[in-house]
């Protein structure tokens, strides 16, 4: 899950499935996999605000976490920097950075 | 079954005993020859491991293989499992299942955090997301796919709060309108404190024989038709629908044949309603129901005691209450009260089958149990 100004990963090069970090094998299909490298463009497939964090976020809330497909690439959850009340499911996205182990993304204007 | 409290003030141990000692006065067995004790979250709340060895010392029954099983919130569903298989193996005959969870006593960040465990850290959990979260995302996506509103999700938890009122050991006994769970506070938004289940104190206990055995102890045993468990991917994110759980539908189907029965032959049902959509979900996913369409059976009024398939009968995780990893059983121990006709004011008129539905994680593992009158 390097940043690159987009996310490096992994693909399979046999059945296609895709993942946001290093991994030695395909979980699917058990093929070697090669490292991908995904733009960071991505649409949200649904979304919540977190009001009552885990221990560890509480300076954080409320904050944003969405559903993501990646263009090209996976299915992930990440944080929306942008308040819920403008978000809709279908909206299109950015990578931004990857903060504390979270992919951080904004909305396309 | 311990009643079910947000500070019962008692610990782990405490619980367990109190409830395998109510079964196995209640079961009349002269013997334990091995214990399942399910169990979500001992080691991170209560810094506590290796409960099987724990709680059969607690009993006085060390010596005896006892084991602790842990599936998140299904651990209770699939420690019951784990017992059907060791009698139906024959290398046990009287086994005790129980299953215990311990939430009071902590914040509620740590709780939250807590029930974290059960997902991918790297890939979930990193991000903060909470598992109210993970179900508003769901609740969000399902709302909009099937065109159901909020206020028509809401008459599950008004359902399970109606049925809790004459269950004396349910968390709630507090009759809500679907008004009530639209105006309490957002948890996760577009879910509300009424659409969840809350912190709770529990446990609960079931003795396990073949039913020949059963038979020098009881009058009334039930008999277990069918026990089934299935997995899918960890994330919610790994699965290209989130408006079903596969798991619940891929143990359903197991359950359904093993058992030699179909949904149409079940005359009442528990299911995992951790939170509102959850409950809905699950009338579909177990073949009750169509998909987009469980919230009809609710306005229908067929899941009150007294409709064509009553649901939850004694409250249900949202007003039952939901220690975790006790849920499952507290589950199958309601389903055999009502099919041996000794649930008292939760009985229901027509008690012949009945299937419960635990889910783990986000739908992660799921156990299927359907339960038959054993006479």
């Amino acid at each position: 899950m390097v940043e690159f100004g987009g996310i490096k990963g992994s693909s399979c090069p046999k059945c296609n499935w895709s993942d946001v970090f290093a991994i030695d094998a395909c979980p699917r299909c058990q093929s070697p996999v090669k490292e991908a490298r995904f733009s960071g463009q991505g649409k949200i497939v649904t979304f919540t605000l977190i009001r009552y964090p885990p221990k560890g976020f509480e300076k954080e809330a409320p904050y944003v976490i969405a559903m993501i497909d990646l263009e090209n690439g996976p299915r992930v959850i990440g944080r929306i920097v942008e308040e819920s009340e403008n978000l809709q499911i279908g909206q299109t996205v950015s990578f931004l950075t990857i903060s504390n182990g979270a992919l951080e993304f904004k909305v396309n204007q | 079954m311990t009643p079910i409290t947000s500070g019962s003030g008692k610990s782990l141990t405490q619980l367990f005993v109190e409830a395998a000692t109510e079964a196995i006065e209640d079961s009349g067995v002269d013997r334990i020859d091995a214990m399942y004790v399910g169990n979500m979250m001992s080691g991170f709340l209560q810094n506590q491991e290796h409960l099987g060895s724990l709680m059969a010392t607690a009993l006085g029954r060390e010596g005896i293989p006892s084991y602790k099983v842990e599936g998140a919130c299904a651990s209770g569903g699939v420690a019951t499992n784990a017992g059907v298989k060791a009698v139906l193996s024959g290398l046990e005959e009287i086994v005790l299942v129980g299953a215990v969870e311990k939430m009071s006593g902590y914040t509620t960040p740590e709780v939250t955090a807590g029930l974290m465990m059960a997902e991918d850290k790297a890939r979930v959990a990193a991000t903060g997301v909470t598992f109210v979260g993970l179900n508003a995302m769901i609740a969000r996506e399902y709302m909009r796919k099937y065109q159901v509103s909020h206020e028509a999700l809401a008459q599950f938890p008004v359902l399970c709060h109606e049925n809790a009122l004459t269950n004396p050991k349910a968390q709630f006994h507090k009759k809500i309108s679907a008004d009530d769970v639209l105006q309490s506070p957002l948890v996760a938004d577009p879910l509300r404190l009424y659409d969840c289940s809350a912190i709770g104190d529990g446990a609960a206990a079931l003795i396990l024989a073949p039913l020949e055995k059963a038979g020098e102890f009881t009058d009334s045993p039930v008999r277990i038709a069918s026990s089934a468990v299935a997995t899918d991917t960890l994330s919610l994110h790994q699965r290209k629908d989130i408006t079903s759980f596969e798991a619940s539908r891929k143990a359903a189907d197991r359950a359904f044949k093993a058992a030699g029965l179909g949904p149409g032959e079940i005359d009442l049902v528990e299911v995992h309603d951790a939170f509102s959509v959850l409950g809905v979900m699950a009338l579909e996913d177990l073949g009750f129901a169509e998909k987009g369409s469980g919230v009809q059976l609710l306005k229908d009024g067929d899941c009150f005691r007294d409709g064509r398939l009553p649901t939850n009968t004694f409250g249900g995780l949202k007003a039952r209450g939901h220690p975790v990893g006790a849920s499952g059983v507290y589950q199958i121990a309601e389903l055999a009260l009502q099919l041996s006709n000794r649930a008292d004011n939760c009985q229901v008129p027509k008690a012949n089958t009945g299937l419960a539905q635990s889910v783990g994680g986000i739908g992660s593992t799921v156990a299927v149990h359907i339960l038959k009158r054993g006479d």
